[in-house]
């Protein structure tokens, strides 16, 4: 007897399907009573950080290892947790479910504040802030509003992607995987711009050895507060890395490594217009 | 004009990761992640088909259904469910290349299974008269009798479904799993406008290990054998 | 996730129910563009594959396995970021500026990178497979028929096109068909080149609201039913073997190949 071709019969796909639902249904997730407990008892903590978006997590050229200000912010974390720090490298589109998944404890890369991902998600106080713009080939309009009809390259799993299906109906996204594969695209003249935050944006043309013929534009399309994301229901452990945020201030290493990563001198230097542990 | 000392320059990172501090990456982990699917791919699938042959009815009924369930559907979705879905509903927690190895060594199975079970059903009939009638019981007959001749027959199109699966290990790019693609990306990304020489390098190394592989069944197995 | 509740009406409904809609349109888009190239190609290669001259069997057989022989999500890749870029700008220009014709039903956009890149790469990926399998076909022929096809004076591209073509589609369209229905499922990697098709859409309805199982659910119960939907409408339309001889070629020539079609087929990727 062959196997025939069609997949499937139809007894098949209902019977698979059936399985597919009762296996989901009879089974309830493994939600962690104090993720701080077990974070302590197991000795490390997981983080889901970038490996291709400097200057938040990039993978170092000479050494190979993971570097960037989430990564700093990480290692500080790990250590005053007193706990082996364990980084995941992932990007945009991957972060929540790795956290959803139970895969980290927590992530700690570039995540804006948002009220849909709240939803889902805990987050920290901000330890960030940036702004979503707009990266342009040089030779293209300064106005945002000549790119309400355009093709504009935004990273899956971004607020870029939301804002600009708010802002400009019009528009055409879409979405790549990472931000320096949204840039070739650009590069290629499949998008006619992309949009990211601007730490980001800066930091991929620091990288780029035809920067010259990109430029970012003057406006910004929305203010992005950047909080490290946990699992909801975890008071205790949220408490713990807020107090330690806190902390990282109050002893000047939040400073430092703010400007280790962004402070004069440094490819992506902007002032710092935040103070962590203050509203503003 | 290419230029190729982007390939040069990160060859070590590309040809073996971060192997060096224990941790394998690039077409180490490639090479890697495809011998320990393919051995878990090869067992589990030869016991498929060995159940299917033994069995009727219902059991091969399901057997089947749950081959075709699994290949009906693209293996990106069998990785994201085993690598997103699995943890947060059973509370299973794997590393992550294991979670990649597990996912394409069940796509693979399936494969394996239908190869496996098309050597055993091309023996000639009578074989299997003559085993019961010189007393064997039938488990018997297919293990020391059809299964020793069907698997050197069916080989080149396991050779086949090995390429295959090298290949598949690619897709664990999708969840950031640092095999050879993985890593080609990471070095993509961070060098910016070298994608035609990363993707031909990526290429051709893939191509070098599948052709040769499908080159060594070609050579060994004559005519027989189609090119898999 | 947290607290088994399941929640379809969040994917099947409003935003998300729209972007799947328009990613499973899209899925068949790409499909049938693909296949229609892949087909094509085929032919061609399969034209060069048995031609009188060696140069042409050589570039036929450099190509099969060139393809067959890397993943196609490398191919993509290479396609999309790379080889598109070589491309004239003008050329470029004119296919990402505005054609408000080439807008299909949901919003849906054929004339652009993307969707080109992914046709032409899943065209080109099963081509090389379909190619064998059509060669396999041939040889389950009885070999007179090319050469008294050529001695009536018909050319090699005649001969291939209306004696050899026709049977090796009837007696290889099994292994071909599961190649087709391989092309559909290997269209969701096209999402990597940022093509909206249905695993874009399940993963963009994921990070939407989060409802990562519920998208996944209906993704996979969607590629299942088109796979069983094309399958049938390809054995129902498709070609049969004529006469009871041409069937036992057909299964004596499959048999042996049946499960490296199966599986060189479904697992390609």
């Amino acid at each position: 007897m062959f196997p025939s071709p069609v997949p499937l019969t139809r007894r098949h796909l209902l019977s698979a399907a059936a399985g597919l639902f009762a296996l989901a249904a009879g089974l309830a997730p493994a939600a962690a009573a104090d993720q701080l407990a077990d974070i302590k008892a197991a000795g490390t903590l997981r983080v889901a950080t970038f490996d291709s978006n400097p200057p938040f997590g990039s993978i170092d050229p000479s050494t190979y290892n993971l570097v960037g200000y989430d990564v700093d912010f990480a290692k500080a974390i790990a250590q005053a947790l007193g706990v082996k720090l364990q980084l995941v490298s992932t990007n945009p589109a991957n972060r929540i479910p790795l956290l959803q998944s139970g895969k980290v404890e927590l992530i700690v890369a570039d995540l804006t504040i948002t009220p849909e991902r709240a939803q889902v998600l805990d987050f920290s106080i901000p330890y960030f802030e940036t702004g979503l713009e707009l990266l342009v080939p040089a030779s293209s309009s300064d106005a945002l509003s000549s790119f309400a009809t355009a093709r504009i390259g935004a990273v899956k799993g971004t607020t870029g992607e939301q804002a600009l299906k708010a802002r400009f109906p019009g528009s055409r996204v879409l979405s790549y995987d990472d931000i320096p594969t949204a840039l070739a695209a650009l590069r290629n003249g499949s998008v006619d711009a992309i949009a990211q935050d601007s730490t980001i944006l800066a930091g991929l043309l620091a990288e780029a050895p035809d920067r010259a013929k990109f430029k970012i534009l003057p406006d910004r399309l929305s203010r992005e507060i950047i909080g490290i994301g946990l699992a909801k229901g975890q008071p205790a452990l949220l408490a713990k890395v807020n107090e330690i945020l806190v902390g990282l201030e109050k002893d000047g290493q939040a400073k430092a490594i703010y400007d280790k990563w962004f402070g004069p001198g440094t490819k992506f230097a902007s002032p710092r217009s935040f103070t962590i542990g203050v509203t503003n | 004009m290419p230029d190729f000392s982007v390939i040069t320059q990160n060859l070590p990172y590309l040809l073996w990761g971060r192997a060096l501090e224990g941790q394998p990456g690039g077409l180490l982990l490639t090479l890697i992640m495809s011998l320990e699917a393919g051995v878990l791919a090869l067992v589990v699938g030869v016991l498929l088909a060995l159940a299917a042959w033994l069995s009727g009815g219902w059991t091969r009924r399901i057997l089947f259904a749950w081959a075709d369930f699994i290949r009906g559907i693209p293996l990106i979705f069998v990785i994201f469910w085993l690598y997103f879905l699995l943890p947060s509903l059973f509370g299973v927690n794997l590393p992550d290349t294991i979670t990649v190895v597990l996912a394409i060594a069940w796509f693979t199975s399936a494969a394996v299974m239908y190869s496996t079970l098309a050597g055993l059903e091309a023996l000639p009939k009578g074989q299997v008269e003559a085993g019961l009638s010189a007393g064997f019981s039938r488990t018997k007959v297919l293990v020391n009798i059809l299964l020793p001749q069907a698997l050197p027959n069916v080989l080149p199109s396991l050779v086949g479904v090995f390429i295959s699966l090298i290949k598949d290990t690619s897709l664990a790019f999708i969840v950031n799993v640092p095999e050879l693609t993985t890593v080609a990306g990471q070095v993509n990304n961070r060098t910016q406008i070298y994608p035609t020489e990363i993707f031909l390098f990526t290429g051709a190394v893939y191509f070098l290990l599948c052709g040769a592989l499908s080159l060594t069944v070609h050579l060994a197995g004559g005519r027989r054998a189609r090119p898999a | 996730m947290t607290g088994v509740s399941f929640d379809f009406a969040g994917v099947l409904t409003g935003q998300p129910g729209q972007w799947l809609l328009s990613g499973f349109l899209m899925t068949i888009y790409v499909t049938v563009v693909g296949a229609l190239l892949a087909t094509l190609l085929a032919v061609l290669l399969l034209g060069l594959r048995i031609a009188p001259l060696a140069p042409a069997r050589g570039l036929a057989i450099a190509l099969v396995e060139l393809f067959r022989n890397t993943p196609i999500l490398v191919q993509f890749l290479f396609w999309y970021f790379a080889a598109y870029n070589l491309l004239p700008r003008s050329f470029r220009d004119y296919i990402t500026a505005e054609h408000p014709w080439a807008v299909l039903p949901v919003g849906n956009v054929l004339l652009a990178p993307e969707f080109i890149a992914a046709a032409w790469g899943l065209g080109v990926f099963t081509a090389a497979f379909l190619a064998e399998e059509l060669r396999a076909g041939l040889n389950a022929m009885p070999r007179g028929q090319k050469e008294a096809a050529l001695s009536q004076g018909f050319g090699h591209w005649e001969t291939l096109r209306f004696v050899l073509l026709p049977q090796a589609l009837a007696n290889s369209w099994q292994p071909l068909v599961t190649q087709y229905l391989n092309l559909m499922k290997l269209s969701s990697l096209a999402s990597a080149i940022s093509l909206a098709e249905l695993t874009y859409q399940v993963r963009q309805v994921e990070s939407y609201n989060a409802h990562a199982f519920e998208a996944f659910a209906v993704g996979t119960v969607l590629y299942l039913l088109l796979g069983l939907v094309l399958g049938q409408l390809l054995i129902v339309f498709g070609p049969k073997p004529v006469g009871a001889r041409a069937r036992r070629r057909a299964v004596k020539a499959n048999r042996s190949a049946t499960a490296a079609a199966i599986v060189g087929a479904s697992g390609d990727a």
